[in-house]
């Protein structure tokens, strides 16, 4: 037998021979704890949960040059930053949702496949066979969305408080990246469902990657990233490993710079407290330090718990992801537009030329808010002082917005007006009115808007026998508490709108509309939408449009989205 | 806040976030199985206009079959497990019509003169596995009538029975009671519906293409508002269905004819007289009665330009 393993010798047991059981085994569970913790032991965390004042030299600064978790932390802040103002946590944010992101994300990843023929059956699969499933997906989602918005806002209060200035200029530069790239990581994953919200608001976008410039680049950049011409199961798996691969790693890579270079330089102070041209961010006089451990620590770990019960709130009462039909490249939905933090790129689209607007405005502003820092070198920081700046960043802000509603359909979308009735009462994707109209309501039978409308439909027919198919003006019939009632009333307006708008505005002159209600099965009722109309070129053959809405029972619970 | 206050007021929201997930999680398989029942109901929805779309013009828009060109599906026989048995086939209903769907029958059957086209997308058709399955609901749905669990509404059975129509049985391809179909309506291309005493293309007045497409699209309809369903049978961008595409008329006219227009004018009137390889002679012989010389003119207009 080795010698070597001979219990006696063990170090524990020497130890117990030499001080006794008990006090052998607390010193072994202090140097566990002090293993764990990389440098405070159990009296020294004892003082912390106590909240004792550190002693001096502090040991509580020992885990961050010892230990991983904590070196990318520094060891104290000052005071002044360490309230709602002037950070209002924005960083910590984008780092809890990149987390919560990569956690979720874990999650769904088990019960994906990034192919066109299982895609859309695993997210029902999600949706139905997986207990939790659907919770991960919306906190994924809203997460996703979220951390857009904070990113974002992270960005224009570090622009505010003139934070991006000499040291800080390439922690900003990084900055710029890491919402490029969450941009990215929010728009590969927007494709991964492959219902048709995805498929066009992604295709939307894709087509940018054609039009950069020269043709020949675009492309090359477009076959690249789709695979091929179309998107389809190439762009499908690219698009996946975008998301789960690149542009994570990459994240991971910026961020690591990012949290270094705060550390290297400190957090910048509030603007007003620091003379014009002074950084003092590294020169904390040791009475304006707050420790990270306990009290920043504390109250990060607060933070992530009061958005994390805002999001489980959210998610339980609020918000779920949407799913539409399964991708269809054949039938584009109308009114289909890019994910709204792309709106702005779709706005600028409907001005002017596809390659200006969509490849070199975003790229000239990308590389120009990387170099900012580098051109904007005066040593002004307080508001008053940078009134150029500021107001920049506000026209900025307004040039955004403007442009990001110039993005939705309210802006220069020419449709023939029939078409938007449909769409207003039946769209092809979402529930719709009609679609929400209790089953109960819909009684069958053939409805007009007016008596126009009801003229022009019985004419030459025998109305007076019974069980003929003659229409009925609809305020006549229905009881006014019927929910049928209320979407007859929405269809009247807007074909009388119709008639009053000029034919070359998509209006319909002299419109005449019905909704007839039939029983098409049991549980299942069909709604058929009818309009006709005169025709401009001629007089004697009127044009029309139906489409025909099927309402199961089961399909839609009131309420819902 | 100071730490304590910042401890307390964490734990608790922490406990509230185990609280929620908890309720989440008791309340998930129920959840799970009203989304079961949401997503079949908006699946029967979608099947429904789906079949009104690709199946009706054959198999009727009630599912009962057309005489001659294709049986009905909204047949008793079918969901009471007859029609199964008398095929000996052995899987559940579900897969039979999700089979026949999706690989049509490409070889005539049960004496009908035609062959049903292929829908499925594995097999080179038009639509993919979730709208095959769309369509399995819808027509799955039919047979809810024979289940007292299905229909709880007694009023809704009632209009139900008064609807149903008899079906077109599926062996009775060639022959059987006719079924009644449209008088050939007034001031149509062909008196009476015959097609020897049709207008003379010479005389047809001037098409417009843009009146020829809603005719396809059906957003204008023929005389005595029928539909003409050109597009359940031929497409534009060169998939065959039932009928050839359209795609590139003007290119393979036949030797017997001198024009386009005189090609597609005797293809549309009298269907019989020219069918090209590889298809059969299905197409309905009735246009001539169903629209005037200005629609023969508008159709020709339109298809010509494909």
């Amino acid at each position: 037998m080795d010698s070597n393993l001979d219990l006696k010798d063990a170090p524990l047991v020497k130890r117990i021979r030499e001080v006794g059981l008990r006090q052998a085994l607390y010193e072994a569970l202090n140097d566990t704890v002090w293993r764990i913790t990389q440098g405070v032991d159990i009296a020294e965390l004892r003082a912390i949960l106590r909240g004792d004042p550190p002693g001096r030299p502090n040991p509580r600064l020992r885990p961050h040059a010892d230990s991983f978790w904590f070196h990318i932390r520094p060891g104290f802040y000052h005071q002044e930053v360490t309230g709602l103002y002037p950070t209002f946590r924005l960083g910590f944010l984008s780092t809890y949702f990149f987390v919560l992101e990569f956690l979720t994300g874990l999650f769904l990843m088990v019960f994906y496949t990034p192919s066109t023929n299982l895609a859309y059956d695993n997210m029902l699969n999600i949706l139905s066979n997986v207990p939790l499933g659907r919770v991960m997906r919306d906190l994924h989602r809203l997460g996703a969305e979220a951390m857009v918005v904070i990113v974002a806002l992270h960005m224009l209060r570090t622009f505010w408080t003139a934070s991006y200035k000499k040291p800080r200029g390439f922690t900003w530069a990084t900055g710029v990246l890491l919402l490029v790239v969450t941009l990215g990581l929010s728009y590969t994953g927007y494709l991964l469902p492959w219902d048709q919200l995805a498929y066009w608001a992604v295709t939307i976008g894709a087509s940018m990657a054609e039009a950069a410039p020269p043709p020949v680049v675009g492309q090359f950049v477009n076959i690249l990233l789709k695979g091929a011409p179309d998107l389809g199961q190439s762009g499908l798996l690219r698009f996946y490993l975008l998301h789960v691969i690149l542009f994570p790693s990459a994240l991971l890579a910026l961020l690591s710079m990012h949290y270094y270079k705060v550390v290297l330089h400190g957090h910048s102070l509030p603007p007003e407290s620091e003379n014009v041209g002074e950084d003092s961010a590294k020169r904390i006089p040791v009475e304006k330090r707050m420790y990270y451990i306990p009290d920043i620590l504390t109250s990060e770990v607060l933070w992530t718990a009061v958005i994390t019960l805002i999001l489980m709130i959210a998610v339980t009462f609020l918000y779920h992801a949407p799913l539409e039909n399964w991708a269809n490249p054949q039938s584009t939905p109308l009114h289909t537009i890019a994910p709204w933090y792309f709106l702005w790129i779709q706005g600028m689209l409907k001005l002017g030329d596809k390659t200006l607007t969509g490849v070199i405005i975003p790229t000239i502003l990308v590389v120009a808010f990387m170099l900012w820092p580098y051109y904007d070198v005066g040593p002004f920081r307080r508001y008053f002082m940078r009134r150029l700046g500021i107001s920049l960043s506000l026209l900025f802000v307004i040039f955004i917005v403007v442009t990001s509603w110039m993005g939705t359909p309210a802006f220069a979308v020419q449709t023939s007006k029939d078409q938007e009735i449909f769409f207003e009462l039946a769209p092809t994707e979402q529930i719709g009115k009609v679609r929400r109209v209790p089953y109960e309501d819909l009684q069958s039978g053939v409805y007009c808007i007016d008596t126009a409308s009801c003229n022009d439909l019985n004419k030459g027919k025998d109305c007076a026998a019974a069980n003929n198919t003659c229409g009925k003006v609809y305020d006549q019939v229905l009881s006014r508490s019927s929910e049928l009632y209320t979407v007859m009333t929405e269809y009247k307006h807007m074909v009388e709108d119709a008639r009053r708008t000029p034919t070359d505005r998509g209006g319909l002159q002299n419109a005449k509309a019905y909704l007839t209600v039939t029983q098409l099965q049991a549980n299942l009722k069909g709604v058929t939408l009818r309009i006709v109309w005169d025709n401009p070129n001629d007089p004697a053959k009127p044009l029309s449009n139906e489409q025909l809405v099927p309402v199961d029972k089961h399909g839609y619970r009131p309420g819902e989205e | 806040m100071p730490a304590e206050q910042q401890a307390l007021i964490g734990t608790l929201m922490f406990f509230a976030i185990i609280v929620i997930t908890g309720w989440i999680a008791v309340n998930e398989q129920s959840r799970m199985a009203e989304f079961d029942q949401q997503y079949n109901a908006r699946s029967t929805q979608r099947g429904a206009a789906l079949f009104a779309t690709n199946c009706a013009p054959c198999h009727g828009a009630n599912g009962q079959g057309t005489l001659n060109i294709a049986p009905g599906v909204n047949n008793p026989d079918l969901f009471n497990g007859k029609r199964l048995k008398e095929l000996n086939f052995t899987g559940t209903l579900r897969d039979y019509l999700a089979l026949t769907i999706s690989g049509g029958r490409p070889a005539k059957s049960g004496g009908w003169p035609n062959p049903m086209p292929t829908w499925g997308q594995q097999f080179g058709g038009p639509l993919r596995q979730d709208q095959i399955r769309d369509i399995v609901n819808y027509i799955m749905n039919w047979g809810c009538i024979y289940d007292d669990k299905c229909v709880a509404d007694e009023d809704e059975k009632k209009i139900l029975l008064a609807q149903a129509v008899t079906p077109i049985p599926p062996t009775n391809g060639g022959g059987g009671t006719p079924m009644p179909t449209a008088p050939p309506a007034a001031g149509s291309v062909c008196e009476g519906g015959d097609i020897t005493k049709c207008v003379p293309l010479a005389d047809l007045p001037p098409g417009d293409p843009a009146a020829g497409e809603a005719l396809y699209n059906q957003t204008a309809m023929g005389l005595g508002d029928q539909p003409v369903v050109c597009k359940s049978c031929h497409t534009l961008d060169g998939t065959p269905l039932v009928g050839p595409s359209w795609k590139g008329i003007a290119d393979r006219v036949p030797d017997q004819y001198g024009s386009v227009e005189e090609f597609i004018y005797h293809s549309i009137l009298n269907p019989s007289e020219y069918v090209r390889d590889g298809f059969t002679d299905a197409m309905p012989k009735d246009f001539g009665g169903k629209i005037d010389d200005q629609m023969l003119a508008d159709l020709i207009a339109f298809i010509k330009q494909q």
